[in-house]
This record gives C-alpha cells, structure tokens and sequence, in this order.
C-alpha cells in the first residue's frame, strides 16, 4: 500500500516537471507577428574561446542591444562542427535558433563524409567576417618576397615544408591549390589546429604556413611574422604593401567566411528582422572597434549574395578535388 | 616594477577581491564534480565576464580555473573517482588514504600542495615568463615524441603490483589512441562505423568511465556500507608539523616541473600530475609505501597540476598560444576585451596584466583559506552510504560525459569503460597505465610521423636538437632508476650484513 | 589468479587479432604505426599467457569472491535501462526515476530515497538549466 502511494507521488511530481518545463510542441503554428517573444539562440559550432565565438560573442552583444531581448551564445562543437550544424539544421525554424557556420568547412564536411545535415537545410541570412588565407613566414626568413619563395622552392623541390591545421582542412587546401599553381613542390605538414600550426612557424620547425589573416594580423605587426602574399582579389586594407597572389599571375581565391544562417523553413519575415537587426549590429562604431581589436576581417554579404558564395564555394571545392592530391 | 605594485593594489580593491573569492568557490565545486571539468567552468563563466571590466574578468577566470585544478582532489581523495582529469593520479594515494580515516589528512595535504603549485607557478609568471616561453617554442614535433616516451616511462612507475601488467595496460592504452582519423593523412581508423569516433575516444568520458563509474560498480559488488567508512575519520588536526615538512619539498620540486610541463601547449594537468606523483617517490625511502596511503603520493600530483595553471597562462599571455583548453578559453576571453597577447600586455595593458597576475596570487591564497577551513565539511562526504554514493555518482558520471560535446555517444563509450574499468580493477591492470597512453599516444605518435615528414624520412632528425636529448636523458634515467635503485639497496644489504 | 589471467590474455588475443583484421583493410601509410602498437600489445599478452601457464603456484584469487552478483546486475541494468531512458524520457525524469529506483532497490529507508532523489533532481535542474545554462538531454518529458 504504502509503495503504490510513493509511485503515485513519483508521477505526479514527474508529470508536474513536465508541464512547467519548456514546452517543445512542434505542432504549434510559428508566430511571427511578436517576434522575438524570448532569448534568441545562436548556435556556435566550435569550442569557446575561438575564432568563429569571439566574432559571434562580439556581434551578439551587439545585435543584443538592438533587439531588445538576450542573445545567447551556445557552444556544440565537435566533429570539426558537424554536430553544431547538424543541430541548426534540425532546429525549429521559428528564429529562435539560428547559428554560424564556417565556410568552406560547412560545404567541404558534406564532401569528405557523410553528414548528417545538407548544405540546403539552412537559410543565408548575412555573412559577418571573411578571413583571407595569406602565406606567412619567420619574420627573420631569407625569404623577403613572394617571388624569392617560388624559385627556393623550384630550385630546392620537396625542401620548403608548409605547415597546416589539418590533412584536408582549409589551410591544407589552399596552401595545396597554391602549390598546383605556382608549379612547384612543397611538403605539407599537417598539425592538429592552426594554433599548433603557426607556433610551429614561429618556433622555426618549418619554413612557411598559410593561415587566415586573423591569426597573423598582430604577429605580422610586430615583425614576428612576415606576409609574402595573399589569396585575395585586392590588397588587404591593413597591408597595403602585400601583393595579391592574383597580381603575380597565380588566380586562388581562398579564406574562410563566417556566416549567420537560420534553419531552412525559418519564416521571410523573421529572416528579415533578424538580417535588419544583425547588420545594424555590424554597422555600430562599437562593434567594428571590437572586432579590429579583435583582428576580425568584416565583410557584409547579403542573403543573396551569401547563398550565391555558399554555391559557388561547393562548386570550387568540388572542382579541386579532382586535380589536387591531397595525400601528399 | 610600478606596474607589479599597482598590481597588487589593484588585485585588493573590493570588486576583484570578491570576483577572486566567488570565483575560486565555484571553481572547486565544479571541480570535485566528477564530469565537470575546469574548461566547461570557464567556459561557461565567459559570458558573465562580459560586462565586467577586464582585470576583474581575468581574475575570476583564473579563480575558476585554480579552483577546479584543486576541487578534482576532493572526489579523487573521498570517493576514488577524480573530479578532473588531472586529479586521476591524486586518486592513487588519496583514496587510501580516505579507507585508512584519514581523509582530512589526504584533504588537506591536496589544499596546502596546489596552493604551493600555484605559487611556484605565478613566481614563474612574474619572473621568467619570456625564457620559459621561448623554450615553449623550440619544442617542435621531435621534441615532443621524447616527451611521450619519457611520460610513457612513468607508466612502468605507476604499475606497483604487477609491472607486466602495468606495461600490458600502457600498450592498450596505445591501441585505443589509434582510434579515430589517422593525425597525417585525414584517414579513418578503426571508427567502427561511427562517426562519433572520428575525433578518437572522447577522453574526459573514457577517464569518467574508467574511474567513476567503474567505482560505482566496485561498490555496488560488495555489502554496502551504511554510515562512517572503513574507520572513523579520527583525525581534528588535520596536519602536523612533521608532515608539513615532508610534503614541502616534494611540492616545490613537482610544482616546478608542472610549470615547465604547463608551458607545452597539449601536455596539460593530467600528464603533469602523473610526472607529479612519479616525482613524489624521490622524496620517499620506502617506494613500496606509494599506493598504500602516504600524504607525498596525494602533494607530489596536486602541487603539479596546480602548477600547471600559472605555467599554462605564461605562452598564452606573451605568444598567444593556449596551452590547454582553459586557456584558450581564456585567450577567447582576453582578445574579446580588447587585450592582445604579446609585449603589448606588459607595457601598454601592464597595469590590467600586473593586476590579474596579483589577482592569481589572491586567488591561490583563498583556495588555500577556502580549502583548509572546508575539510572538515568535505571530510564529511566520506560518510556518505554507499547506497546513496551509487546512483549519484553515475548521474553525474552520465551528465559529466554528455555535456563535453554534447554527444551522447560519448555516455555509450563511458557506459562501456566502466565496465571495462571494473575488469581492468578486478584483474589487476592498470587504469591509470591506459589513460596515460590515451594522452601520450597522440603526442608520440604525430611527433614521430611530423619530424619524418618534415625531414624526408630521416630518423637522425630525431636526434637534432639539446631538448631532444635532455629528454632522451631523464626518459632513460627514469627507466633505469628503480633498476639502479634495487641492485644498490641490495648491495648496500649486503654491506650491512657484512658480507 | 592464474585461471583469471589466462582468460585475461586470451581476450586480450582476440582484441589484438579484431585490430590487426581491422588494419590490414587501411592504406599502407596509415598501417604502420597501428601495426607497431598493435603487435606491442600482442607480444606483452603473450608473454603474460606463457608466465600465467608455467605458472607453479596459485593463490586462489580473491578477486571474484563474495560478490554479490545480483546487487550488481542490478545497478548496471538499471544503469544501463537509465541511459537509454534519458533520451526517451529527457534527463531531469529519466533520473529522478533512476535514483529513486537504485536507492529503493538498495535497501534504503523510502523517506530517505524520496528526498534524496527529489532533492538531487532539483539541484540538478538549477545547477545546469539555470545556472550553467548546460543543455540536458530533452526527451518527451523533461
């Protein structure tokens, strides 16, 4: 008697959580009239503390002040940020959830295995930092132009040693396209994380890396690091005196880009408000100083022009696969 | 110098006082939390820390971070499952130490060690942070293969029953670190089939299973015991005299060499705890004693992985490079404020670095207060019913193994290393031998296969470099010592008897 | 503690020959340093199988003496039953049930197994939602 009288509580108390706890109905129609009624999530798939949270902390903040109500920041990384994206694209699309992603990691995932999400399950909403690629070396190397690296590393095949954040990752395929190009032979280095990568460098291991301007911004500044050259259309705004590899007759475009995207059904008009809303954000003096500080390249692309990059990122990935050998 | 004494002055004011105490609080509760671990905590502190202004920021970062490195002692010692990673080696002679009654020794021996760890390290800080990071940088892939093997050495130290045994666990332990995608070439490797396991064995959830939840089954086989522990926790005062100045000098050698470790971006806490408690022999006569309970054991990893959090900020503050999760995390927190690594910190922003170094002194000196004056409470966990301990521990074990990565594959691996952990415990294996290999696997492995990538295939690249050989050095004398060490005892037998 | 080695080393044989299968379907590169470990391993079982068989003496191991193998089985089911439950039920339910049951079902006083559970649930609840704003597993409950 008295064991079916503490089951009976047990339940009740159970079922007591359950209804005040939060309410995940998915069959509740999608109110866009009042949005947003509660925090907006926003979904960073990758650790705390690194490139693509500090750019998210930095605009959520912002954009926080404009919409009025909180702008969370949550973290799920793992499997290179496939579990972050997978969960933004099985979110609800009620603008409540919404997320970064990394370009071309978000497309080359989907290449290299089997994802569980598609690059159609999200909804551009605006592009917030591009990160150029650039090669880097020693600030102290013998190599003071772009040009003196190419003829070492014809003259020398094999002996230049490139360091990179990963088998197959951006970098890799960057400094890989740029080797193809410029017809010469380098040996790749593969190191578990583009910090591990350029402390290599800077430690003299190996002899050059190519990174996203970002990381090496400061480093470049402060004569630890020198650019030789960067994967660009045009000059960098803040290094005017690197060459583009473009200008020196080598046509890569490569970096990375950090855009904000909402599950794909996510209604047009929040879509709208929240694409108002961030880019007003972006646009603050308060935000452009924090992300200069924070070495933060911005660049605003619109929804249009961020789905036609996202497209056209698959395309080229796609493309090199077929003439590049990554296995080194 | 104006700098370091605005500094201190500064670390005083009320607002970081209080940032230093709370922090340090939660620090250690997160921390003894098996499943919790020091990075999650700062990482979940980052957004508070927002509207802050950036001393008093740092300051409780660094709370948090001191406080978990000590807090994971506190489960380790009591309940035998480490509340961190790092804690895994305090559990060794802790635990024992708690079945023996004396818990609030074994307490407050971690308390006073990581306090002296921390010191040691912010000594480091404040005096040699430029030397030891350029050493940092020279460790390029050879140097780190030495390394691993030098720390793979210990595992033979570690193995007090059976060294067989011991080195049967280690090379399991290397197996397992095989999982996941080959480090060069991107490949899978042995994944079974999961994509979960690209990224190898989740560690913290492996090390939770192995230890807490193996626990867990380990009490669960026998009588459950009600009320007190083995015996009653006899002692008031909690450490005497004579047993501070044992533990003194094992903590101020293991606290040095957990700065230095803390220095190498991914050799973090848990190798240096491990380096820790294999130092702590040094200071023994008997080795025979380690593993049965005797406070140099529980001083010898905790004043190292204590260390470890100084020695860890110093690339990350004057490089830039993260010497482990929690300082990237700190790095994250740092450039969102505005705060460069580099000379800059130190000249331009020195009187915002000179007071968050202050405010790592203060800390220390509260997680010591906060420490000592909690034993008697934590002591107190030690008379938890078994029947309770059981399903607490595993909830956190399950919780502790999630919230990593949000992936609930990584409870399913827990789940199955708990009862791998309980076998490797019944068969007298080694779990601390495994997870060693765990970590230094990956380390040994990329540096090996780095330097004949970066030198065409060349072994000789190996032996380039003064570290490489220095390590080579102390691997080999490690693994020679205790050899040395019993043909001497039994000369020296063979004297006394008058041979 | 003879007889447990054996078998100890035998399963250790079977790991040992499931991973060289498994290596010998990689490419060349990336076999060689499983095969170095792996063969590491296999060459220490071996010389653990031949010490336990030559082995003279025995002590009789106290190992798997006075066990009570139903409390046992009876926490990792319920463990294992748990872990599956979190995903159906959600965390804060599926442990609260968990608790309850392990602590009744270990001869615990049923006023103290209610409040510990309840208790512990409510901590749990605040602890991670609230305050460390860590996501539970969501299920159909909570």
């Amino acid at each position: 008697m008295k064991k079916s009288i503490l089951v009976l509580l047990a339940l009740t108390l159970v079922l007591s959580l359950a209804a005040c706890g939060d309410s995940n109905s998915s069959d509740a129609p999608i109110n866009t009239a009042n949005f947003p009624e509660k925090n907006i999530e926003v979904i960073v798939a990758y650790k705390a503390g690194g490139g693509t949270d500090v750019g998210a902390r930095i605009l959520a903040s912002e954009a926080e002040k404009l919409i009025g109500k909180p702008v969370v920041i949550i973290n799920r990384d793992g499997s290179d940020g496939e579990l972050g994206y997978t969960e933004l694209a099985k979110a609800r699309p009620d603008g409540y959830t919404i997320g970064f992603i990394n370009l071309p990691t978000f497309v080359s995932l989907t290449l290299e295995r089997n994802t569980q999400y598609a690059i159609g399950d999200v909804e551009p909403i605006l592009n917030h930092v591009y990160d150029a690629g650039v090669l880097v070396v020693q600030g102290n190397s013998d190599f003071a132009t772009i040009e003196d690296f190419i003829n070492f590393a014809k003259e020398n095949p094999g002996d230049i040693t490139i360091s990179n954040n990963g088998t197959g990752a951006s970098n890799h395929i960057g400094a890989a396209h740029f080797e193809y190009e410029a017809g010469i032979d380098v040996t790749h280095v593969p190191f578990g994380g583009s910090t591990d990568m350029l402390a290599a460098l800077r430690g003299g291991h190996v002899t050059a890396s190519v990174a996203k301007i970002s990381e090496v911004a400061a480093l470049a500044n402060s004569g630890d690091l020198r650019i030789l050259a960067s994967f660009t259309e045009n000059r960098l705004e803040n290094f005017k005196d690197v060459p583009t590899l473009k200008e020196k007759g080598y046509d890569i475009l490569f970096g990375s880009a950090r855009a904000l995207v909402a599950p794909k059904g996510t209604p047009q008009e929040i879509i709208d408000y929240l694409h108002d809303n961030f880019k007003a954000a972006m646009e603050t003096e308060s935000h452009m100083e924090k992300a200069n500080n924070a070495d933060l390249p911005i660049m605003y692309m619109s929804p249009s022009e961020l789905g036609d990059y996202i497209v056209n990122e698959e395309a080229y990935l796609k493309g090199i696969g077929e003439f590049l050998d990554l296995t080194n | 110098m104006d700098n370091v004494l605005y500094g201190f002055m500064a670390a005083f004011q009320i607002t970081n006082l209080i940032a230093a105490l709370l922090s340090v609080g939660v620090g250690i509760v997160v921390g003894s939390l098996p499943g919790l671990s020091a990075a999650m905590g700062v990482a979940l502190l980052i957004p508070i820390t927002f509207g802050m202004p950036a001393e008093t920021a740092l300051i409780a970062l660094a709370g948090v971070y001191c406080g978990a490195m000590y807090g994971g002692s506190i489960s380790a010692i009591l309940l035998h499952t480490p509340g961190t990673s790092s804690a895994a080696a305090t559990a060794i002679d802790g635990y024992p130490m708690t079945l023996k009654g004396e818990a609030g020794k074994a307490l407050a021996t971690a308390t006073i060690a990581s306090f002296t760890g921390g010191m040691v390290s912010s000594v480091a800080l404040y005096t040699i942070s430029p030397i030891l990071a350029t050493l940092a940088l020279k460790f390029g892939p050879a140097e780190y293969f030495w390394l691993s093997i030098f720390g793979l050495t210990i595992i033979a130290g570690v193995s007090s029953k059976s060294m067989l045994k011991g080195l049967i666990s280690g090379a399991l332990g290397l197996v397992l670190s095989t999982i996941g995608m080959d480090p060069m070439l991107g490949v899978p490797r042995f994944i079974f089939g999961s994509n979960a396991l690209l990224r190898g064995l989740p560690f913290t959830a492996t090390l939770i299973g192995l230890f807490s939840m193996s626990q867990v089954l380990l009490l669960a086989e026998k009588h459950l015991r009600k009320g007190v522990q083995a015996k009653e926790v006899k002692d008031k005062v909690h450490i005497d005299k004579d047993e501070l100045k044992r533990i003194t000098p094992v903590s101020l050698w293991s606290a040095a060499i957990g700065t230095v470790v803390g220095i190498l971006p991914g050799a973090g806490g848990t190798i240096a705890s491990f380096i820790g408690y294999n130092e702590s022999k040094r200071f023994v006569k008997d080795k025979s004693l380690h593993g049965t309970g005797i406070i140099e054991g529980v001083a010898g990893p905790e004043a190292a992985n204590n260390a470890v959090t100084g020695g860890s900020l110093i690339p990350t503050l004057t490089l830039g490079i993260p010497g482990n999760s929690v300082t990237a995390i700190l790095l994250g927190g740092l450039v969102i404020q505005g705060l460069r690594p580099g000379p800059d910190l130190f000249t331009i922003h020195g009187q915002t670095t000179y007071t968050f170094f202050a405010g790592f002194v203060v800390v220390n000196i509260f997680m010591l207060m906060l420490g000592l004056f909690a034993v008697r409470y934590f002591a107190k966990v030690s008379k938890v019913q078994d029947s309770i301990l059981i399903p607490i521990i595993f909830t956190l074990s399950v919780i502790g193994s999630y919230a990593i990565s949000n992936n609930f594959t990584d409870v399913y691996v827990m789940f199955i290393f708990g009862i791998i952990g309980y076998f490797v415990k019944k068969l007298n294996l080694n779990s601390a031998a495994i997870v060693l290999a765990l970590i230094l696997g990956p380390i040994g492995e990329t540096g090996l296969r780095r330097t004949l990538i970066m030198n065409k295939g060349n072994y000789l690249a190996l032996f380039n470099s003064t570290i490489s050989w220095v390590l080579i050095s102390i691997a080999v004398l490690s693994l020679l010592t205790p050899a040395i060490m019993a043909i001497f005892n039994k000369r020296k037998g063979k004297i006394e008897n008058g041979d | 503690m003879r007889r447990l080695d054996l078998i100890l080393s035998l399963v250790l044989l079977a790991v040992v020959g499931v991973f060289y299968y498994l290596t010998f379907q990689l490419q060349q590169n990336a076999m060689i340093y499983p095969l170095f470990v792996i063969t590491l391993l296999f060459i220490l079982t071996l010389i653990q199988l031949f010490t336990a068989y030559f082995r003279k003496t025995d002590e009789e191991s106290k190992a798997f003496k006075d066990i009570k193998w139903k409390q046992l089985g009876f926490v990792l089911i319920t463990s294992g039953i748990y872990v599956v439950l979190i995903n159906i039920l959600g965390y804060i339910s599926s442990t609260f049930i968990y608790v309850l049951v392990v602590l009744i079902g270990l001869k615990t006083s049923r006023k103290l197994s209610v409040l510990v559970s309840i208790g512990f649930v409510v901590v749990m609840y605040f602890l991670f939602k609230e305050a460390l704003n860590v996501p539970l597993p969501k299920g159909f409950l909570i």
